[in-house]
């Protein structure tokens, strides 16, 4: 149940990345629910689990998208294992680490996963370009990541998973 | 002996993920087909659900301007109709005069209507998903058009999906000309700007040719990938490069591509009836 519930949550993540709108103010950067979410397992389950959530989350990702297979999986499965290793330190209030851990992550990612598609897949990215997008991901990721977080939590309680979530 | 375990552990992950990265382009190619098949109703109906709630909304915000909203659409039918009989009378004078000259007709192209269930989900590209694929006879490098102007051209396409890389982004090259002077040149996408305005580049224009804003950029047909003569946009500026060999002009698509709903797809031209037997040259 526990896997099932977890592919669910990650295509239904990945189809409303792709479907929500996004702003050019935001650099035209997509919602990031999958970096959300990876956050939200990264601080809930162990480390391997964390890891292949966070490939796993890459592997919608990039297989919704136009880029290579892998990219955002090497990304999110970094991020994943950052935030799994220093996941014992938090702001006692949760929602204030939730927004600043799915900002770094949105942005880490966003920044990893530009620097690869300039570096393997030979795109050509203005650094102004990638600013804006860093910087745009990481103000969505602030404002998504609490939301996320709760309903996925709200989810694996529903299911009887809460022994498994850290509280 | 607990540390070396966690070691091979660690170093089968990073391997099976470096496999992952390492995919030969067809096992690549069917996962992504696979995964975008699976989710691709999903796609539709929850792209579906938010365009019947914006629909609503704007009908919503629409009812108290019905009437003069239903005035100036009727004076607009009336300027149409008029309008349209004198382009009737164009065209009939366009076929004899085609005729006397000896054109040949263009091959009617097939136009595949499809809906967009998604945009590019890493941010980085500038495309969005169609929910028709090559079961609708839809195949890579194919041109997507709006009834404004050209979009963009598929890019990937599965059996009920296709990716169009729009103009708007880097990586899409297009062919065009100005019709005015008969300049040629190659746009390019240049993203997004602030306010939200999209905006294209054409490289490589004849510095001796005199272009200026509000000149209209057609498709060139060169390069093969795009048919000749669609509407791309309008320029807006014009400046030299930095070289001082060639002129560079910023180009507004006519498409809407921030907020475009719906698209077509140039498939395939039709093909031709089959020529008879009877009539064939021995």
């Amino acid at each position: 149940m526990s896997v099932l519930s977890l592919v669910i949550v990650l295509l239904s993540g990945g189809v409303l990345q792709a479907v929500l709108p996004t702003w050019a103010a935001a650099g035209q950067m997509p919602v990031p629910v999958l970096p959300a979410l990876v956050v939200y397992y990264a601080l809930t389950r162990n480390r391997v689990a964390a890891f292949w959530i966070g490939v796993a989350a890459g592997l919608v990702q990039d297989a919704l998208g136009i880029v290579p297979l892998g990219f955002s999986s090497c990304c999110f499965a970094v991020a994943a294992l950052l935030l799994n290793r220093y996941r014992e330190e938090v702001f006692e209030w949760e929602g204030l680490t939730h927004m600043i851990l799915g900002g770094a992550a949105a942005a880490g990612t966003t920044l990893a996963l530009g620097l690869l598609l300039g570096a393997a897949a030979g795109m050509h990215l203005p650094v102004g370009r990638i600013a804006l997008k860093t910087l745009g991901a990481a103000g969505l990721g602030v404002a998504t990541t609490p939301l996320v977080c709760r309903g996925v939590r709200r989810l694996d309680v529903m299911l009887g998973l809460v022994a498994e979530a850290r509280r | 002996m607990v540390k070396q375990r966690g070691f091979v552990i660690w170093a089968v992950l990073l391997a099976g993920l470096l496999g992952l990265l390492n995919l030969p382009l067809p096992a690549s190619r069917q996962a992504k087909e696979a995964v975008r098949e699976a989710l691709a109703p999903l796609h539709a109906l929850v792209s579906g659900a938010g365009l019947r709630l914006r629909e609503a909304g704007t009908t919503l915000r629409g009812i108290g301007g019905l009437a003069s909203e239903n005035r100036a659409l009727q004076e607009e039918v009336l300027r149409l109709r008029g309008e349209m009989r004198a382009l009737q009378t164009d065209a009939k004078e366009n076929g004899v005069l085609r005729e006397l000259l000896g054109f040949k007709r263009r091959a009617g192209q097939k136009l595949v209507a499809a809906e967009v269930i998604a945009r590019d989900s890493t941010g980085w590209w500038q495309t969005l998903r169609l929910d028709r694929g090559s079961r609708d006879g839809l195949a890579a490098d194919l041109a997507v058009v709006t009834p404004d102007g050209l979009a963009g051209r598929i890019v990937e396409v599965s059996d009920h999906t296709a990716d169009v890389l729009l103009v708007s982004d880097p990586s899409c090259r297009v062919a065009v000309r100005i019709p005015r002077t008969g300049s040629n040149g190659v746009l390019s996408g240049t993203g997004v700007r602030w306010n939200g305005q999209v905006v294209c580049r054409i490289d490589f224009i004849n510095r001796n040719h005199a272009i200026r804003p509000g000149d209209e950029v057609v498709t060139s047909g060169l390069g093969g990938v795009f048919p000749p003569d669609l509407p791309v946009g309008y320029v807006e500026t014009v400046e030299t490069d930095a070289a001082g060999l060639y002129l560079r002009a910023e180009v507004l698509p006519r498409a809407d591509l921030a907020r475009m709903r719906h698209a077509f797809v140039l498939a395939a031209p039709r093909e031709a009836p089959a020529p008879s037997r009877r009539g064939a040259a021995p």
